[in-house]
């Protein structure tokens, strides 16, 4: 499998340096004579929702949520802590905790395999090796009594088992200077790194095996400032020099714009708006992302306010019933309350889930004349 | 400035107060809730109330001999059987708790009075007296526990009182140790800082903040330690210093059974029974108590 | 390390003198007459008398302290009993093996017992094995260790006659009591503490990125979260040791065996000041070795209480050095 797709990326296929590469503009991908220049999905996931279940109450945790992601590709899941997004991460991963949680109902395509439904053998052939992972929190992510060497290795030998203690660990000194840690310290134990460090071999652990697709859940929250620009630049070279696709999950909208093709906004378990991220970020249309823009800073604009989206994100376990954003939404009307709310297509992948988008529209456009 | 944020001061400790009041709620319907706590806190009530109760209860005088019912195995007169005496030995049971539970009890009260006052000394002053303390109980615990109190028994003399103070002696460092702690980490806090900013006093400070604080944990540790100090003092008086015979104390009865272990274990049974269901309900109870106050710990 | 272990082993002196004082002040201050209790009630005056400046208890407390420390610390000499004449190093030589065989044994026996039954209850939490793990483990520390010897007493020796009830004629058989009667309290504690240390391992992260890295769960379990879950269980054997040397001291009435508990208290009834110094000094180096011993098993596994033990300055720099020059 894994040479196959080295043998693409020798032909040229979507190389970063390739001037056919447009990750940017998704919109126009379909030119060229209908030639599919996205290329297959690798991970397609349709109608996913999680529960957890905690004595009689119960969490919906994630709803109905639908997003693909090709190869090569980086889709970032963006939204505030509590909305579901290192859920969706653990339930594509198969490492939900054992009790309480439950996939109840979607479908997670990967390379064909429904991974909801796969045997846990076959699913740990494809952890770490296919789908790999980086955690939040390095200091917790890393064993602590373990040399950091012992660590990537092991990895590398439980997914190639033809390989000698020697080899792995020839391998994984390889990956490590990759990621930046020097061959002299590929002993040291992880609390004699700095936080930046312990991310870096986090990351080499993650891309160790060559992997598909790496879940990257909030990957440089825990870092200082000045380090998450460097982790970051990092990771995305490397995974685009491995033609590796990437799910992010971040809150952080710098670092959506800095480094992903999609963008996936979630709000209490639901994608309510999804697209590239030229779409939603020059456009974007559900009354929270404007409110999540809104909030960010922005040294063009002369206004001097930052505009908060009001109110507290509701409980995972006490969402209202309609759209779950109605209660803290300025364009909510009585339709919002209650029911299903459509899914409006707005042209190439963008879609929105909103009953008052013209409403919206027309705010926002009188906003920006004012 | 100061009248600004006395008040905001005030104002936060108001809402505590609010908070702790419908916290404490909480904490008894985690409580109830607990199964094994509730039984284990109804079993002590029911064995601490035969104590008190015990003249009503018990059908014999616990001194009462009579030679002629010497060695009797359990009947319904009888329901544990009577000693080489002829005594009643349920009714020397029940009397027992009387010495065992306040045993368990006092030294419990004595050793975290004791270890409150020692470590909020050594918090608040720091520093040289803070050393000297803590030193003192380095080298205490190089002594095995039990060794220490078995000495200290001896110098003081068997009885209630002597068996109480030495049984509290071994409590008061573990206490100690954790209030100072508190004290050292609360210290530093910010909500201190800001009530030293308005003038509180430290020793205030402690009163008011760390020493409630720091309460749970005191009293989850002084509930557990009944159950301990009572087997503790079992095994004092099991080796003749604590309570002596003829008074009825479970330890001093087993050790006055454990002569006719061979012929009449019966005599045996009851005090180990009773010792054993006391400090069981206890330690049940205790762990409730933990996990109502703070459900995070429950696993 | 090594300056370490020098430094904590430096340290154990000052303790030994302090506790050496406390428990003479102790003893001096214990009433009865040592020379009243030797000769009996029967001797004369000038006998007592006699024989209080033999034993020299007639100088002042501070000349008998001294003259303890001196012979203790310049001689290194326990000195004589004052009840039996006998040399007190060489009766605690010929005592110690009893009571080291039944500590060391029921302590281990409850580690193997109790490690495995800690980790199945954590395993499968909720479960019906972790529910019969923390019903019994909690039942059985409730019951102090000396009911259960005489419970076992008179099931096993006196009814089923499989066991002698009585002292250390019959090897291993005569140790069986014994050692289960102070284990069982043991490895229900050590039980309690290895399912709650399991639980936390396996709710850490690094379990779970360890899952997300293609580790089977037996795997997890056993290779990645078992060692790190057992760090802390080598504190609460080093407690359980303390515990079960506190045990000991009472079994050995019961079982009527000859070691060092027996020992101890026949002195402290027979006001034998130097026999009892000599326990509590030879105990209290005891404790003092096993837990040096702790600490440095736990340094030995454990990277991170080894670097804090590691002279820190130089190290730190270096550390500190690299952490910038890499990030830079």
């Amino acid at each position: 499998m894994k040479e196959e797709r080295f043998s693409h990326e020798k032909g040229g296929r979507h190389g970063p340096h390739d001037k056919n590469y447009h990750p940017h503009h998704p919109e126009g991908a379909h030119d060229n004579a209908g030639h599919h220049v996205r290329g297959e999905d690798l991970l397609k996931v349709s109608n996913l929702s999680v529960e957890y279940t905690a004595g009689k109450k119960i969490t919906h945790a994630v709803n109905n949520v639908s997003f693909e992601i090709k190869r090569g590709e980086s889709l970032a899941l963006v939204g505030e802590s509590g909305c579901g997004k290192s859920t969706i991460a653990k339930a594509v991963l198969g490492i939900l905790p054992d009790r309480g949680a439950r996939i109840s109902s979607g479908e997670m395509l990967f390379e064909g395999k429904d991974l909801a439904t796969i045997p846990e053998k076959e699913m740990e052939h494809i952890r770490g090796n296919k789908i790999s992972m980086v955690f939040q929190d390095p200091m917790t992510a890393l064993n602590p009594v373990k040399r950091i060497l012992t660590q990537v290795s092991a990895v590398i030998r439980l997914h190639n088992p033809e390989l000698s203690k020697r080899e792995a660990e020839d391998r994984a000194i390889e990956m490590l200077k990759t990621v930046g840690i020097t061959p002299d310290r590929v002993r040291d134990y992880p609390h004699q790194f700095s936080g930046g460090q312990q991310q870096r071999v986090v990351v080499a652990i993650g891309l160790s095996c060559n992997p598909e697709l790496l879940l990257a859940d909030e990957p440089t929250t825990a870092l200082d400032v000045t380090i998450q620009a460097q982790v970051l630049d990092m990771m995305t070279e490397l995974i685009r020099e491995r033609n590796t696709a990437m799910l992010l999950i971040t809150h952080n909208l710098g670092i959506v714009a800095e480094t992903c093709d999609y963008v996936a906004v979630l709000y209490g378990g639901e994608i309510v708006e999804y697209g590239s991220k030229r779409e939603v970020f020059k456009n974007p249309s559900h009354p929270y992302t404007i409110g999540l823009f809104g909030a960010l800073p922005d040294i063009n604009s002369e206004s001097t306010r930052l505009k908060p989206i009001d109110g507290i994100m509701p409980e995972p376990s006490d969402l209202p019933a309609g759209c779950k954003f109605h209660t803290r939404c300025p364009y909510a009307t009585e339709c919002c309350k209650e029911g299903p709310v459509p899914v409006v297509e707005l042209g190439g992948t963008h879609r929105c889930q909103c009953h008052n988008l013209e409403a919206v529209r027309a705010a926002n456009r009188k906003e920006a004349a004012v | 400035m100061s009248t600004d944020t006395n008040a905001t001061v005030q104002g936060t400790v108001q809402e505590e107060s609010v908070k702790k009041q419908s916290s404490f709620r909480e904490f008894l319907k985690r409580l109830a809730k607990n199964k094994l706590a509730l039984f284990g806190g109804i079993v002590f009530l029911l064995i601490c109330l035969t104590a008190i109760f015990a003249p009503l209860i018990a059908p014999y005088d616990y001194q009462a001999m009579d030679m002629s019912n010497k060695y009797l195995s359990p009947s319904l007169e009888h329901l544990f059987g009577t000693d080489q005496y002829g005594r009643d030995i349920f009714s020397r049971v029940i009397y027992g708790g009387r010495w065992s539970l306040t045993l368990g009890v006092a030294s419990s009260i004595v050793s975290t009075v004791l270890g409150i006052i020692v470590g909020s000394i050594a918090g608040y002053f720091g520093g040289k007296v803070d050393s000297v303390i803590m030193r003192f109980i380095d080298i205490l615990q190089c002594i095995p526990g039990i060794l220490l109190t078995i000495c200290i028994a001896s110098v003081l003399g068997t009885g209630l009182f002597n068996t109480v103070l030495a049984m509290s002696f071994g409590g008061i460092w573990g206490t100690a140790r954790m209030l100072r702690g508190q004290i050292l980490t609360v210290r530093n806090q910010e909500y201190v800082e800001a009530a030293k900013a308005t003038n509180v006093s430290e020793a205030r400070i402690i009163m008011k903040y760390v020493i409630p604080n720091s309460i749970q944990p005191i009293i989850v540790q002084a509930c557990m330690g009944i159950g301990g100090t009572i087997m503790g003092a079992a095994g004092l008086s099991f080796l003749g210093l604590g309570i002596q015979p003829p008074m009825p104390e479970w330890g001093a009865m087993l050790n006055d059974g454990r002569s006719f272990l061979r012929y009449y274990p019966n005599m045996l049974f009851a005090p180990m029974i009773f010792i054993a269901l006391t400090v069981m309900s206890i330690s049940f109870f205790g762990d409730g108590l933990r996990d109502a106050m703070d459900p995070r710990l429950k696993e | 390390m090594v300056r370490y272990v020098i430094r904590r082993l430096l340290i154990t002196i000052p303790i030994i003198i302090a506790v050496v004082i406390l428990v003479f002040t102790l003893l001096y201050f214990t009433p009865g007459d040592p020379a009243v209790m030797i000769l009996g009630s029967s001797a004369s005056t000038e006998e007592l008398d006699a024989y209080r400046e033999y034993l020299g208890i007639d100088q002042p407390y501070i000349v008998q302290l001294g003259n303890y420390l001196y012979q203790l610390f310049i001689k290194l000499d326990l000195g004589e009993s004052w009840v039996y004449r006998t040399n007190i190093t060489t009766e605690l030589a010929n005592r110690m093996p009893y009571t080291a065989t039944i500590c060391v044994f029921s302590v281990l026996v409850g580690a193997l017992i109790g490690i495995p039954l800690g980790v199945m209850a954590a395993v499968h939490q909720d479960g019906i094995a972790d529910k019969i793990v923390l019903v019994l483990s909690s039942v059985l520390s409730c019951i102090p260790n000396f009911c259960i010897a005489l419970f076992l007493i008179v099931v096993f020796a006196l009814n089923l006659g499989w066991l002698p009830a009585y002292g250390t004629t019959e090897g291993i058989r005569s140790y069986i009591l014994p050692c289960v009667s102070i284990m069982i309290g043991g490895f229900s504690g050590i039980a309690r503490q290895m399912r709650s240390s399991m639980l936390e391992v396996i709710r850490s992260d690094y379990v779970t990125s360890a899952r997300a890295q293609g580790f089977s769960r037996n795997s997890v379990y056993f290779r990645h979260a078992l060692p790190n879950a057992l760090i802390p269980i080598i504190t609460i054997l080093g407690t359980q040791f303390a515990a079960g040397l506190g045990g000991t001291l009472i079994l050995e009435t019961i079982f009527s065996i000859p070691g060092l508990g027996l020992y101890v208290q026949g002195s402290i009834s027979k006001r034998d000041t130097p026999a009892v110094l000599g326990c509590v000094v030879f105990l209290s180096i005891l404790f003092c070795l096993v837990m040096l011993g702790i600490d440095l098993v736990y340094a030995a596994v454990d990277p991170r209480i080894r670097a804090q033990y590691e002279e820190g300055s130089r190290r730190h720099h270096r550390r500190h050095g690299r952490k910038e020059s890499a990030e830079a």
